[in-house]
């Protein structure tokens, strides 16, 4: 510090130009530069020394930079090994093959160099018989080339209890090595014939089978014996090898192909020669005579702007949570650092020495958690190999542009966390810090108003970016508006100190210690607030995502009602008798009623034929869905009642548009109540049509519209005719068509029965649905679906793990809150003792302290949280009220689990405290 | 409480802390008197305890007017002479006022002298005589912290300043006795010898040994 | 300060050990120490000779090995640490040397605590509380916080909690030390008014000028009690003597 002092004196003025000040400049640059070295590496030392005095705030702080960088680098090496280079991946595909051929379609093509990329087709040429066998293929290529057959993909069906299933199967010579390629036979043997397979690992257990056990596959046509045990590198899920023999003739399509062996290389004339035709050729190095694909652009602006949001996010999060502990640090150092002061330190030193802390510790959690990082990455490489990745990876290696970047990012976390508490302490009373006094740092007004306007000016970029839906703009704006209230904690802090003046004593001293240590209980607060608030926001877009979803659920049949269909053969074959149906459903489904349900069908003749009941004229929406609508014409056709429909979607069991029925069926497929039904069986026995859009009907007739097809696309006739028509509104609404069987053959159609309808008295589980269908299957081939509603994408998971990691937050903040607080605190709690607090004050306090920390941060987490999530789904919806198809809107909808989670995280850490706090008070010292 | 007595006390205090001749001086600063007056003053103020004849007073009036401290006046119609304070003699009063009293102006530490003999004879215990002396002590500084609790009012300061020197004294010598009983539950006379100390000879021993190390 | 008074503390021949085996330190051997009404009783000794750990023993901070400790006639080793909490705000007023006060509450509400912990309505004890800082002269204080004070003014609240409701017993673990000697006495001061008006004081310290404000002192020497000063007499009684 001396030294220092000795370069800051001002140096004697210097009148005039020359030499000789030039050179007393650049030595007083020397001196002033030996000056900020030395003083960095004293402040450097200094927090060396203080990490090793204080091993417990040391550890805590070390584990928060340490685990994030321990996952960052472990997704980050694992990831680089499993990107396979270029070698690697062309390595993999040829094993000891000079080129890979793969007869891709019948007419001539143009490729790239690596025959991986992109490559085009020639339109217009005539299209020729490409080559399908090893002789063909062998006769494009040079005399004294060898190919072998490798299909990378072949259609395998097993049956998996009551359901068919196609797992990935390959077709190539496991015992020739040109062929195996990267393949390894792990046990057993190599299949010799077309009835032979090897499976891998992962298939062994799945099928189940073993070695020496036989395959059937779905449809019981064939069965194979399994000989061996392979491993595909590239794919360790289910997959079966099958011997070439099993496969016919190469059909043209990617995934079949031909490894060759060729005496020379591949050259510009075979090339062209394969290409035309319709063979893609890759080899080692860039085919000749093709051009070079363009390098990948990477990832676009949008992706990157993204990701550096979200890694600030974290990065707050971290510096939020590190935060209070280098506050403490600075507390509990008020004399040193005054006693730099004293020998001489400025301002800027006194912060260099609380930042050198921030460096020092960042610097060792960063290393600490690369060396872990890739430690464990390399360690957990064949789990992730075979659970994660499911391929093998290229190699061992480590990524050190990113685990570069990561260090930087851990330090940079570090110091930030430092910085605010480095401002402060350069701005302490130094005679107060000499004499022990703690004098509370003078709240700045410059940091509440900062923080009020940062977090408008997020809210209002976040608005204005959920208005254009960009993304970024969103995310930026949300940062920007978290930074905001951070600020703006502390002050929030006094105001809640000040107006906890008449609760009880441990809320308020909780309170007032929070308020006083602002310092270290703002971030804390500030972490458990941006975590929650992320949480929610989230949660609550999800949750209304899923509910608007649900809300463009279109159900195909009542709920809970079940469709048979035959999916035997042609499926021509004799149905049971409706009575064993019945039968079956009746015992298996809860109060199962079949019907059979029949579809038009030509009544003469080939092809198909498609009935419809046609919109009149002037009753059809005006607007068409295909081509983007401008916004005028979105508002018109969204004043037009004719326009009503939104877009909605299908997932339940597949009715057709059309059926042929006699009112049998009517109630199950559509649920209408009795008196509509009777209504409508009328007018179907009456031979008419029912129908649910009224808008079909006009004057009670409808006119049926049918087209015959054959293979062309166009029809090959159309017939109109009208019929009696009833539009039944009652129950679910499909755009259905119900026609009699007089109506039926009145436009030249039959009903053809493929199935049943079965109605029920509530939705079946899945097990009667599987009982109900092995019943039925002893009978018949037919598939069961039951309408169940929308399809629950099931986002409670995703849910659930956001609620978790703001869980987490929550209590690890409030934790370390409380525990420094805790620390901090005992004297204060000797001084309760002797006044006489009873032994459970003590954890009455720290229950209050961590709830002030959790209930705090959660309060203002969900506020912001929902504030956002109102924010983006008001602008998402006011863009949607103005558009056609109508859009429906998102609708506000707290998850359970957030808000339960949320709820239960403080009342949680609260407890937690309380009851890892000891209830006896430090002066208190007897015998029991 | 009787004010007068206090203020006697007050006095005593005082005087016992000052030479006749600047008593003398200090009694003329508050006006002029002659020999007699100043000998009743002065007993009075010492409570009888210092008697002074008169040719003292005499004398060290002889020598105050010598060093031009004092002036006599024109004698009264009763033949006495009053005595008056120059100038140069109230600088001298001040000068004295200012001068810190200097620990070997006092005349005795008997208390020490007794102690260093009760070390050196045989058969008295040193502690007790130790303990007694601090309890008394101890005593002492209890009464003189019951009389400056008894005056309290803002008139009583200089009283009460007083009270604090002898507070602090008594002080001081609590702290000296302890730090004489500390020291003595250290000290081991050596037997068969005058414990006066450790003889020369084994001193040098000593110095050697450390030396030595 | 007649001797017919019940005690208010009242010490029997405590022991006190610390740890066991050959690592035990007895910090205190047989110590018998009864303190009345209005009376002010200095413990005074160099470290380690069991000051403190007689003040805790008498404050139900500690127990005792051996020997018994009554406050109020009430013996303290049988109580269980909620009873004993409750004697040490019902009837026992602790003042250390520092960390008196909690930063987090204002002056009041240092004062109002015990009561506060006996379950008092915060504004009764607020009450109470301000005319307890009134009695320390420090009206219109009450609102501040301990940062705010200074060290005297810090000190003089903690006495006024030590005092505030009915307490008898004080026990003063070096409160002068953190402070001037004038400040330091000023706190004596008040602490020997409360006394004379009822209380009952132990008051630990190694400064002989603040035995000096007790109406006996004991010297503690290794556990042990060595000496103790006679009761005084009267300010006349002091007078009519010779000062010396």
């Amino acid at each position: 510090m001396s030294r220092l002092g000795s370069a800051r004196r001002p140096a004697a003025p210097v009148d005039h130009p020359g030499a000789a000040s030039r050179r007393r400049t650049g030595s007083r640059r020397a001196l002033r530069l030996a000056a900020w070295f030395g003083s960095w590496r004293a402040a450097l030392r200094i927090a060396r020394r203080e990490a090793r005095r204080a091993r417990g705030r040391t550890a805590l702080v070390l584990a928060m930079i340490m685990l994030p960088v321990l996952a960052l680098t472990f997704v980050a090496v694992s990831y680089d090994m499993a990107r396979l280079t270029r070698a690697e991946e062309l390595d993999r595909r040829l094993g000891v093959a000079d080129a890979d051929l793969r007869a891709i379609t019948d007419r001539p093509i143009r490729q790239d160099a690596w025959g991986s990329g992109p490559w085009s087709v020639d339109e217009g040429t005539v299209r020729m018989v490409p080559p399908g066998t090893v002789e063909e293929i062998t006769a494009l290529l040079p005399p004294g080339s060898r190919a072998v057959p490798v299909h990378r993909w072949v259609p395998f069906e097993v049956r998996r209890g009551d359901r068919d299933q196609t797992i990935a199967a390959r077709a190539l010579d496991l015992a020739d090595p040109l062929a195996r390629a990267h393949a390894r036979l792990l046990s057993g043997r190599a299949p010799a014939g077309a009835d032979e397979i090897a499976v891998s690992r992962a298939a062994l257990s799945d099928l189940p089978t073993r070695v020496g056990d036989r395959v059937t596959v779905a449809d019981g046509s064939r069965s194979y014996r399994v000989v061996g045990v392979v491993e595909f590198p590239d794919d360790l899920g289910v997959v079966v090898a099958l011997h070439p023999s099993a496969v016919g003739r190469t059909q043209p399509s990617g995934d079949a192909g031909w490894l060759v062996d060729l005496p020379g290389g591949v050259d510009d004339d075979l090339v062209r020669r394969l290409n035309a035709h319709g063979v893609l050729v890759a080899a080692r190095a860039p085919v000749p005579g093709a051009p070079l694909p363009r390098a990948d652009t990477g990832a676009d602006a949008t992706d990157w702007g993204n990701g550096v949001l979200v890694g600030g996010l974290g990065l707050l999060e971290v510096v939020l949570l590190v935060g209070p502990a280098f506050a403490v640090g600075v507390r509990r150092r008020r004399r040193d650092l005054a006693l730099v002061a004293v020998a001489g330190g400025d301002a800027a030193q006194l912060r260099r020495v609380v930042l050198a802390d921030g460096v020092v510790l960042g610097a060792l959690g960063a290393a600490a958690g690369l060396a872990l990082g890739v430690a464990a990455a390399f360690a957990g490489r064949p789990l992730v190999e075979q659970y994660l990745m499911n391929s093998r990876f290229g190699g061992y290696r480590c990524f050190p542009a990113a685990l570069a970047t990561i260090a930087l990012v851990a330090v940079v976390a570090g110091v930030l966390a430092a910085l605010a508490p480095a401002w402060t302490a350069a701005r302490h009373d130094v005679v107060a810090g000499l004499a022990g006094r703690r004098s509370a740092p003078p709240h700045r007004r410059r940091w509440l108003l900062i923080g009020v306007v940062l977090t408008l000016a997020g809210t209002g970029l976040a608005t204005f970016g959920a208005a254009r839906t960009n993304p970024t703009w969103v995310l930026a704006g949300l940062v920007l508006g978290e930074l905001g209230l951070v600020f703006v904690t502390p002050a929030l802090l006094g105001v809640l100190a000040r107006a906890g003046r008449l609760l009880p004593l441990a809320p308020r001293i909780a309170l007032r210690d929070a308020s006083r240590n602002r310092s270290s209980a703002a971030p804390a607060i500030s972490a458990v607030m941006a975590a929650v608030a992320g949480s929610v926001a989230i949660g609550v877009y999800l949750a209304g995502g899923a509910e608007r979803e649900a809300g463009r659920y279109r159900p195909a049949l009542p709920p809970g009602h079940v469709l048979v269909t035959r999916t035997d053969g042609n499926g021509t074959g004799p149905l049971p008798q409706l009575s064993l149906v019945a039968e079956l459903a009746r015992t298996q489904l809860p109060g199962g009623r079949p019907a059979p349900l029949a579809y038009p069908a030509c009544a003469t003749g080939d092809g198909n034929c498609d009935v419809s009941a046609s919109l009149p004229p002037g009753r059809a929406c005006p607007y068409d869905l295909g081509p983007p609508l401008s916004r005028a014409e979105q508002r018109a056709a969204l004043a037009d009642p004719r326009c009503d429909r939104s877009d909605g979607y299908y997932s339940g069991p597949s009715v057709g548009m059309a059926v042929v029925d006699d009112g049998s069926a009517l109630p199950g497929l559509t649920g209408a109540g009795a008196e509509a039904a009777a209504a409508a069986t009328a007018v179907l026995r009456a031979g008419g049509v029912v129908v649910d859009d009224p808008r079909r009907v006009v004057d009670g007739r409808v006119t049926l519209r049918v087209n015959r097809t054959d293979d062309r696309p166009e029809p090959v006739a159309t017939t109109t005719t009208t019929v009696p028509g009833y539009a039944l509104t009652d129950g679910i609404r499909a755009d259905r068509l119900i026609l009699s069987p007089a109506a039926a053959a009145r436009v030249g159609l039959v009903g053809r029965q493929l199935g049943w309808v079965v109605a029920t008295d509530r939705t079946p589980n899945r097990g009667e649905q599987d009982r109900f269908t092995r019943a039925l299957r002893e009978h018949l081939r037919i598939s069961v679906e039951v309408e169940r509603g929308p399809s629950e994408q099931d986002r409670s998971p995703q849910l659930l793990l956001l609620a978790l990691a703001a869980g987490v937050v929550t209590v690890g903040a409030s934790a370390i809150a409380t525990g420094l607080a805790a620390a901090e605190g005992r004297a204060d709690l000797s001084t309760l003792a002797a006044v006489g607090a009873g032994p459970g004050v003590r954890r009455l306090l720290s229950l209050c302290q961590a709830g002030v920390i959790a209930g705090t941060g959660s309060v203002l987490g969900i506020a912001a949280g929902l504030g956002t999530a109102v924010i983006i789904l008001t602008a998402v919806n006011r863009r949607y009220a103005e558009s056609w198809p109508v859009e429906p809107p998102y609708p506000l909808v707290v998850p359970a689990s957030v808000a339960a989670v949320v709820v239960v995280v403080p009342v949680v850490a609260m407890l937690g405290a309380g009851l890892f706090t000891r209830s006896r008070l430090p002066v208190e010292r007897r015998l029991d | 409480m009787s004010p007068s007595r206090l203020r006697a006390a007050y006095q005593v205090c005082i005087l016992r802390a000052m030479s006749i001749r600047h008593g003398l001086l200090a009694l003329l600063e508050r006006g002029h008197m002659y020999g007699y007056q100043l000998r009743a003053a002065f007993e009075e103020s010492t409570g009888s305890t210092w008697p002074l004849n008169i040719g003292q007073v005499y004398t060290t009036l002889a020598r105050l007017e010598r060093d031009g401290l004092v002036r006599p006046l024109p004698e009264s119609e009763g033949g006495q002479r009053p005595y008056e304070i120059t100038d140069a003699g109230r600088a001298d009063l001040a000068l004295w006022f200012a001068t810190p009293i200097s620990r070997t102006d006092r005349p005795r530490d008997e208390l020490a002298i007794k102690l260093a003999l009760a070390l050196t004879t045989p058969g008295v215990d040193v502690r007790s005589v130790v303990q007694a002396q601090r309890t008394a002590t101890m005593r002492t500084l209890q009464e003189l912290t019951r009389l400056k609790f008894a005056s309290d009012r803002p008139e009583d300061l200089p009283w009460r300043l007083v009270l604090d020197a002898m507070v602090f004294q008594s002080e001081a010598e609590i702290r000296w006795l302890d730090h004489c009983e500390t020291s003595l539950v250290r000290y081991r006379p050596t037997p068969g010898r005058p414990a006066a100390g450790p003889p020369v000879d084994e001193a040098v021993d000593r110095t050697d040994q450390e030396a030595r190390r | 300060m007649s001797g017919t008074a019940q005690p208010v503390l009242d010490v029997r021949d405590v022991h006190r050990t610390h740890g066991a085996g050959p690592a035990a330190v007895r910090a205190l051997r047989g110590v018998s120490l009864t303190v009345a009404p209005g009376e002010l009783v200095a413990v005074m000794g160099p470290s380690g000779s069991g000051k403190s750990t007689l003040l805790a023993l008498a404050g139900g901070l500690d127990s005792p090995t051996a020997g018994e400790v009554r406050v109020d006639g009430e013996c303290l080793g049988v109580l269980d640490r909620r009873r004993l909490a409750r004697v040490r705000r019902r009837r026992i007023g602790y003042i250390f040397q520092e960390l008196n006060l909690l930063g987090s509450l204002t002056a009041a509400e240092n004062v109002a605590l015990p009561l506060e912990l006996d379950g008092v309505g915060v504004r009764t004890a607020r009450r109470q509380a301000l005319a307890a800082l009134a009695e320390v002269e420090l009206d219109g204080l009450g609102d501040r916080f301990p940062d705010q004070l200074s060290g005297g003014q810090q000190q003089r609240v903690a006495i006024a909690r030590a005092l505030v409701g009915e307490r008898r017993l004080v026990l003063a673990d070096e409160p002068t030390g953190a402070l001037d000697s004038r400040t330091g006495e000023a706190v004596l001061h008040l602490l020997r008014r409360r006394v004379d008006a009822g209380a009952a004081g132990v008051l630990v310290t190694h400064e002989a000028r603040h035995a000096g404000w007790a109406d006996r002192v004991i010297f503690l020497r290794d556990g042990v009690l060595v000496d103790s000063t006679a009761p005084l007499g009267s300010v006349e009684q002091l007078l009519s003597g010779s000062p010396r």
